[in-house]
């Protein structure tokens, strides 16, 4: 089965995790298309395949894909969108709001991601399979402590699945819980520690984010996830 | 010699409007203290007051907003439940006793009444009626929420090294049995109008006057630093209660406001006046900044009026840009207003 993934920098975990964990998933094969920062806005459908508008991002995308430099939805089974939802800060909360407010972030937050732009643009070319995941949590900074919210992670993932991507027929992937510390939204901070850049230059290995690095998660966060995500893909 | 042949070219009529396209009227105001791009500025007032936030982000500037929209929530939903309109959630002040009111409950001077309004099922804050559009899903839900804008109105007090209130109207309505005020008519938005207990009131002069020395009071009590630049709404009433032609109620609720205004900045050392009020109604624009209606102001008038505020600030105080360069949002339209007076205009129909 092959799959193909389209994201932001943090593809880097799940490249890394990729690599070391590929031998145990032999009947798959991942492909990446990402790009970081903000750049993944110069990634859209044309003529029916996925594609870097700018040259910058067309080379980024040859570099992450193994020399691909458009994504066309005939070579793949199924297509993982990563990381396109931005996730909020550590010390960030629900609490304080009322419902209708809440819900009108979280709808946002979906509808108006580059997932859901690319993944309706995906939609108009093909039925096959897709799951969407939002970026990671981060982890607290310092010595800040993450904040409570209202409701735990997955039933906010259940609300993300109802109001966005019930329409686009994408199924709506949730952080590993072991990841997530208890009712907050944030990562445990031994999965951002060593968190590498996403490779952007074939020549150059993706350098290691400075100390204090909280949106970028590791190799090892990069690894759950994917155990946690293949499964659902082979069901 | 006489005191005239001094007074400079501003102070002459036809050197000053005259002899001069409308667009160049300039020097239109002496401004007594710099906003700087470091300046806090929290901001409250009638619907025009909102132009003046927005401005001040436009540029770079700080705008005080304690009360946080959420992580992820659009701007369009930000303006739909009143998040960044003003510093805090309260909705529109229109009145000064209704800033009066806010401070008083904001800084423990009196306690915020019980009253709440139900609607099928859901609950409305008759002192913040369109903040939740939908009203709020219970009693405790509304009265969190109230408290968050109440603590974040105080911390906007607190925190601000300006503090801009813009007056947009004299007629408020009250319970008389409370004696408090509410923002819009009972019955309007929401509630119900029972004329047993709502009371229509016209402030005079007097009136505001008192109010707004009082609130200065509050303020300065709580943080006395603050500096306060007063502006009265160049926008006409959308409705009159007091039984006078709507144009005549609008010319009378004004010039009480704009006298009142005139005179605390006249008389106080921390109180100022920006005469937006004038840039938009003076005879010598010739209405020219007026939506077709003759009474929203227009992009270009908002903007000429936010222009005019920063260039006399830079004229007095020098260089004085934030970050940004707009005058105003460049996404901002008159329709993104959040105006509760507005819905008063149903009620005429086609009449």
């Amino acid at each position: 089965m092959k799959v193909c993934v389209v994201g932001n920098s943090h593809c880097g975990a799940l490249i890394e995790a990729w690599r070391q964990i590929c031998g145990s998933w032999a009947d798959l094969s991942l492909t990446f298309f990402a790009t970081p920062g903000t750049k993944i806005r110069n990634v859209a459908l044309r003529d029916g395949k996925l594609v870097g508008l700018t040259d910058d991002v067309r080379e980024i995308l040859k570099v992450t894909s193994g020399g691909l430099q458009e994504c066309d939805p005939e070579q793949y089974d199924s297509f993982l969108f990563y990381g396109l939802i931005k996730s909020p800060k550590a010390e960030h909360t629900d609490v304080k709001y009322s419902a209708a407010v809440r819900e009108a972030a979280l709808t946002d937050r979906c509808v108006e991601s580059n997932a859901a732009r690319l993944i309706g643009q995906l939609r108009t070319v093909t039925d096959k399979p897709v799951s969407v995941a939002a970026a990671p949590f981060r982890v607290p900074a310092g010595t800040d402590t993450a904040s409570a919210w209202t409701c735990s992670h997955e039933e906010e993932t259940a609300f993300f699945q109802r109001v966005a991507f019930d329409k686009l027929s994408a199924s709506v992937i949730a952080q590993p819980k072991e990841t997530v510390i208890g009712q907050t939204r944030a990562t445990f901070a031994e999965f951002s520690t060593g968190s590498k850049r996403l490779q952007v230059e074939t020549e150059r290995a993706p350098k290691a984010h400075p100390s204090g690095e909280v949106s970028h998660m590791n190799c090892r966060y990069g690894e759950i996830w994917l155990e946690h995500y293949l499964p659902t893909i082979r069901k | 010699m006489n005191p005239y042949e001094t007074v400079p070219p501003s102070g002459f009529w036809r050197t000053a409007v005259a002899d001069k396209n409308f667009l160049d009227i300039s020097e239109l105001w002496v401004p007594k203290f710099r906003v700087t791009p470091k300046s806090m500025v929290s901001t409250y007032g009638s619907c025009f007051a909102q132009h003046i936030g927005n401005a001040l982000a436009a540029r770079g500037f700080r705008w005080c907003r304690p009360e946080k929209r959420p992580f992820g929530l659009s701007d369009e939903n930000a303006k739909k439940f009143n998040y960044d309109v003003f510093s805090s959630r309260t909705g529109n002040i229109y009145t000064a006793t209704l800033l009066l009111q806010w401070l008083r409950w904001a800084f423990g001077e009196a306690k915020v009444p019980e009253e709440l309004w139900e609607k099928d099922g859901r609950w409305i804050d008759p002192f913040r009626p369109n903040v939740e559009p939908g009203g709020f899903a219970s009693k405790e839900e509304l009265l969190e929420s109230r408290a968050v804008t109440l603590a974040a109105f105080r911390r906007s007090v607190e925190m601000a090294d300006i503090f801009v209130f813009t007056l947009g109207l004299t007629e408020q309505w009250l319970n008389a049995d409370g004696g408090y005020e509410y923002p819009m008519c009972p019955g309007t938005i929401a509630g119900t109008f029972d004329p047993k207990v709502h009371q229509f009131h016209n402030l005079n002069y007097v009136e505001v006057q008192g109010a707004l020395n009082s609130a200065i009071k509050i303020m300065h009590r709580a943080n006395p630093r603050v500096k306060i630049i007063l502006t009265v709404s160049p926008v006409p009433l959308t409705a009159t209660n007091s039984g006078k032609h709507v144009l005549v109620a609008t010319m009378q609720s004004k010039s009480i406001l704009r006298a009142v205004a005139g005179h605390l900045a006249d008389r106080r050392g921390r109180v100022d006046y920006f005469p937006s009020y004038e840039i938009i109604n003076s005879p010598a624009f010739k209405g020219a900044f007026f939506e077709p209606n003759q009474r929203n102001v227009a992009m270009p008038g908002v903007r000429f009026v936010m222009d005019t505020f920063f260039r006399c600030q830079a004229e007095t105080f020098g260089i004085n840009e934030g970050s940004g360069g707009a005058s105003v949002s460049p996404n901002e339209k008159q329709n993104d207003l959040v105006c509760e007076e507005e819905i008063l205009s149903k009620f005429g129909g086609q009449k």
